[in-house]
Formats: structure tokens, sequence, C-alpha cells
């Protein structure tokens, strides 16, 4: 699973915000508030989000209207297990604060931490 | 010839015993810098003999000043036969195991940086992304059941804490965490662990360089947690750790890389925190060093100028 480009990612907010179908004309318009954009880039770019699985498409009359297949919501989710899974490959190299270990020596170390603190309140 | 066997003697005695006199990494934990100092120091005066041997062996020097100066010439005489043939074979070998020494550590180091910049720019996106700014902090909270708290080091560097590291610890348990990642990051630890992990990765079958490895990566962590506390109460750090290292036992990527050994050293040296080295004491510990490193650089000067020197007319 990638990442969206800029446009993409514009565009993904958009649909996302507009819960509901949407043409590409209706989502030209709302972009023209804020950037000069040709009708065929739109088009070309939900047309690609649809290719990559990220959009539903269906025909409306002449045009295409397209809804986002997952919430932000999920798709934050998954992001999300993306990266935390990335974190566990070496190859990524993050400091970690704690690295993984087996139950019985995290156990060891809880028995550590209640010895020092049940000497501390004595 | 005698020269470069003491110096290729050398190394090999220094990469057998170091690990094994190191064993311990509670011993390099009093003072976690000087450690990171001392594993880079054995690895480079382990390095710098080998490759004074070579040098020696490749430029045998004739007893006069003049061709000491002409490494080069040297070098290209011996591989021509100007010398005779077991020094000949003595040289090649040399050159042949410096080429694949250094083949060797451009491709780990190449594999290693082009690797870590790719992984933790994806990282620093995904997290860019999905994640928000934990109130009040320098810290990205994201959203995950298994608590976890990390640094995505470098260039785009984040702090990265999930929900449920959120939810298990207390505010200032979690704000120690923090500290201790920013404590990597002002560090810049992630260097120190990367030229090691270039080092094993070069030479996967070097028993020192798997122990510096793993004792680098501990002491960076001692090394943050010492900077975390700091401002924070030690007491807080390790209460932390603890929840942390069970909710990572707890999660199905348990078993894959155990570093229990590790938290257990830094959860005792938090709870009794060892007396720092005197100044003093560090000062002689980090001279004595230098002294390491540059040993085998002086031995090979050494045996490359004495003979010529007692040609020197009124010496010798």
């Amino acid at each position: 699973m990638r990442g969206f480009g800029e446009l993409e990612a514009v565009i993904m907010e958009r649909l996302w915000a507009a819960e509901g179908w949407r043409t590409v004309r209706e989502v030209l318009t709302e972009l023209l508030e804020q950037r000069q954009l040709a009708y065929t880039t739109v088009m070309t770019v939900l047309d690609n989000l649809h290719k990559k699985g990220w959009l539903r498409k269906e025909s409306a009359g002449k045009a295409n209207r397209y809804t986002p297949v997952m919430t932000k919501e999920e798709y934050g989710a998954a992001q999300m297990r993306r990266a935390l899974s990335d974190s566990g490959d070496p190859a990524v190299a993050l400091l970690k604060f704690v690295g993984q270990m087996s139950p019985e020596e995290a156990a060891g170390l809880r028995a550590a931490l209640d010895a020092h603190e049940g000497r501390d309140a004595r | 010839m005698t020269a470069a066997l003491i110096l290729i003697a050398y190394s090999l005695a220094l990469t057998t015993l170091a690990p094994r006199i190191l064993r311990d990494p509670a011993r390099l934990a009093r003072a976690p810098r000087l450690g990171v100092a001392v594993w880079y120091s054995v690895v480079a005066s382990a390095a710098l003999g080998l490759a004074a041997a070579a040098a020696l062996l490749v430029a045998t020097p004739e007893h006069s000043w003049e061709k000491l100066c002409h490494l080069v010439r040297l070098c290209v005489e011996a591989l021509q036969g100007a010398h005779d043939w077991f020094g000949m074979i003595a040289a090649l070998a040399a050159v042949a195991g410096a080429t694949v020494a250094a083949v060797r550590l451009t491709i780990a180091a190449y594999r290693t940086v082009a690797a870590s910049a790719r992984g933790r720019l994806r990282q620093a996106r995904l997290v860019g992304r999905a994640g928000r700014r934990l109130p009040g902090t320098d810290a990205t909270i994201v959203d995950d059941q298994v608590a976890a708290a990390y640094l995505v080091p470098g260039r785009h560097a984040t702090i990265v804490v999930t929900s449920a590291a959120v939810d298990a610890l207390s505010g200032p348990e979690l704000a120690a965490v923090i500290a201790h990642e920013r404590g990597h990051h002002s560090g810049r630890h992630h260097l120190l662990v990367d030229g090691m992990r270039v080092l094993t990765r070069a030479f996967p079958r070097s028993r020192m360089l798997a122990r510096a490895h793993g004792q680098v990566a501990l002491l960076v962590e001692i090394c943050a947690d010492d900077a975390a506390a700091v401002r924070h109460d030690r007491l807080d750090l390790a209460r932390a750790l603890v929840t942390m290292a069970e909710a990572a036992s707890a999660s199905p990527a348990g078993a894959l890389a155990a570093t229990g050994g590790d938290a257990a050293t830094r959860v005792r040296r938090l709870l009794t925190p060892p007396r720092p080295l005197r100044r003093g004491t560090a000062l002689v510990a980090a001279a004595l060093l230098g002294v390491l490193v540059v040993a085998p650089v002086v031995m090979a000067v050494v045996a490359t100028v004495w003979p010529a020197l007692m040609d020197c007319p009124g010496l010798g």
C-alpha cells in the first residue's frame, strides 16, 4: 500500500469531506476555488485512484461518479498498521524505547521493579 | 615482514580478547558514552593493525630514506617481483585482502544507508499522515493497541508514541519516555548504531563486531536513559520501561529479536544508578583509548623507520 501523491491527497481529502458520490465536474469546481486545474487532469487523477483501488466508480449518465472505498479513519488505521509493522523491520532502524522480549523476561522486570518499590515504601 | 606478522597477531589477539574482556555490558554501562568510544576504538585499532600490516607487506622497504616515501612505486615493484617470491605472495595476499575488505565495506555502507534513508523517510511520511501532535509535546501520537514509543531518526526526525502507550503511562512516565527519545535525537545515536550495522553487515562472521554492535545498541539506550534522567525521575522511566516491556512481550511479534537482557540491564541501572566515573578516571580512560587507536600505526611507522635510522651515519 503506497501513500498518495500531492494532488491525489488533495482530491481524496475532498471526497472524504464530501461523504457521497462526486462527478469529475463537481470535484473540479470545488478545487478551482484554490488552484488552477484542467478538467482532464482531475479526470485522470480520479481514474488512477480508481485503478489503484481507492475509489469506487459508477457511471451517471455521460459522466462518471466516484466515492472512496474506505473512510478516512480506515485509511489512517491501515497506514498506521503499515507504519508499525515497518517499525519492527531492522532495515528501517528506528530507535525503539524498548525492544522485543519474552513474557518471562517482562515478568522478571516487573518483579525487579516491585521489589525496589516495596523496599522504598518501607 | 616480522613487523607485519606482529601487527596481524596484535589485531587477531584484540578481536579475540576484547569481546571476552568486555562481555558484561554492565561494566561499560557505568560510563555509557565512554563505553561506545571503547568499542569504536577497539574496532578501529584492530582494523588499523591489519591495514598497517598490509601496507608493510606491500611496501617492503629497502633500507634507505628515499624509498620510504614512494609507497606506490614500492607497491608496483613488489607486484612485478622486485622482491623475493615469498614477499611477492604476501604482498599479493595483502592487496587482495584489502580490496575485498574495501569492497565489502562499501557495499554494506551503501545498502545500510540507502535502506535506512528509504525506510525512515517512509516512516516519517506515514506517521506524518496518520498521526497527530500530542498536545504540549514534540511527539506524534498514532492510534494502535500496542503500547510503543520510538524515534524515527535522521533529517525527518519524529518521536512517535502509540495511543495505547499514552493510555498505559502516567503523565510523568510519558514525559520521561519522550525525553528518552529526544536524547537519542540530540545525541545522534542512530549514526553510532548505523556505523556498527555497516561493519557487522560487511563482516557478518566476526564475533567481535557482533558483540560491539549489540553493546553499542544497549549503550546508546543507556545514554538516552541518562539524558531523560536529568529532568525526569528515574523511577518514572523505569516504570514506563517495565510497562512498555510487558506490552511488547504480549504483542505477536514477541520473539523476533529478544532484547530482554538489555531491558533488564537498563531497569537495574535506573533503580540503582552506579556512581559515575570520576572525571580524572574518565580522562585517563579516554587517553588510553587514543593510545589504543594509534598504537598499530606507531608500530608500523617505527618498523619502517627503524632500520633506516640504523643506517644513518653517526647513529646505530
